[in-house]
């Protein structure tokens, strides 16, 4: 299957907790976001979607900002994870696996246990 | 692109140089009207353009229709005048509005020497006034949302509701001519200049200046001009309805 024809409410489901997962990774600014994400497999994330969960989380407090200087362009936001945005990311991640992994096992069995 | 565009899209084009400016404009509109601070309102704009220029897309393609991508970004209301800033502006408005008015009549009732006749249309004139005020700073929101961008029957009902009010308040004191009161006219004009000079104490504190800033993006320098020359400016309409009733009373006079 290629990346961009994951169905929208499943990436729903999981764009906040990879978009966390890239800026810890230190892709920090926007478009730098975006193209890691297409670059996992996630297929292509708007800026119309992207912008508002950055927008939020940086609200929550799970995110801090700075602006730098463009090299010969505009000036980029550059993200951070706050420890409150690393806490949420572990324990996220973590519940994601377990949810995955008991969807996972219950999706492809080929009989359901009784 | 015509002089008057560079004028009009002057903001956005410091901000989002690299945007459609009236996609900038709308984003730019709906956070003003969502009671966003200026400095979040430039952010949101730079951050735009740098993603339009990375990306290769352009504005519509990347975020969609404008004043939804600015709603979604859900920033804090900040800006909304708290409820003792607008009371403070009505009460302003409604003792400016007041003063003229009282002015207007007793300032020639004084001078020729008659007692103050207090009719019935300009009480209700007087009523309807403040009325009027009262509605748009309670509703100037929604007030501003149809006028920009609502729906052409909104726009309709609106300018018809305008054009009634303001018929209402100009028929009255000519229909309406029954007098219920009369005052002597020296203390009403005391009241009047009481009732002005305490609009302009009210008025001395406009609102706080909150410029669309963003870091990174040079702002004209604000040389900010002597606070008297801000005062009356703020001023200057009723400063000039006031000149008006006293020149024109005394030229009347003056030909009579």
């Amino acid at each position: 299957m290629t990346d961009d024809t994951w169905p929208s409410d499943w990436l729903r489901g999981v764009l906040g907790l990879a978009v966390l997962r890239t800026v810890a990774d230190g892709h920090t600014y926007g478009y730098a976001v975006a193209q890691a994400l297409q670059r996992a497999g996630l297929g292509t994330v708007k800026g119309g979607t992207l912008y508002p969960l950055l927008s939020r989380f940086e609200q929550a407090g799970l995110l801090t900002t700075r602006w730098e200087p463009g090299d010969g362009g505009p000036g980029r936001k550059h993200y951070a994870l706050t420890e409150a945005g690393r806490a949420q990311l572990a324990d996220d991640a973590a519940r994601w696996a377990r949810f995955a992994h008991l969807t996972t096992g219950f999706v492809t069995t080929t009989e359901a246990r009784a | 692109m015509t002089r008057r565009d560079v004028d009009r899209y002057e903001l956005e084009r410091r901000f989002a140089p690299h945007l459609d400016p009236t996609w900038a404009e709308a984003v730019l509109l709906e956070l003003r009207l969502l009671g966003v601070r200026g400095d979040r309102i430039g952010s949101a704009l730079s951050e735009a353009d740098a993603f339009c220029v990375d990306s290769g897309q352009d504005a519509v393609e990347a975020f969609g229709d404008p004043a939804t991508y600015a709603r979604s970004l859900d920033l804090p209301a900040e800006a909304d005048p708290t409820a003792r800033e607008s009371l403070g502006a009505l009460a302003q408005v409604g003792l400016d509005v007041l003063g003229v008015f009282l002015l207007a009549y007793a300032y020639p009732a004084w001078r020729s020497g008659d007692r103050l006749s207090v009719t019935v249309g300009a009480t209700l004139t007087a009523a309807v006034i403040l009325l009027g005020v009262g509605v748009v700073l309670w509703q100037g929101d929604r007030v501003l949302r149809t006028v920009l961008r609502g729906p052409t029957p909104a726009r309709v009902a609106l300018g018809a509701a305008v054009a009634a009010w303001f018929t209402v308040a100009v028929a009255m004191p000519v229909v309406l001519t029954g007098q219920w009161w009369a005052l002597p006219a020296l203390p009403a004009l005391v009241v009047a200049v009481l009732a002005l000079t305490a609009g302009a104490l009210l008025s001395r504190r406009g609102p706080a200046p909150d410029p669309v800033s963003a870091p990174l993006v040079d702002s004209p320098a604000r040389t900010p001009g002597p606070a008297a020359a801000d005062a009356v400016a703020r001023r200057a309409p009723v400063l000039v309805g006031a000149l008006l009733v006293v020149g024109l009373t005394e030229l009347v006079r003056a030909l009579g």
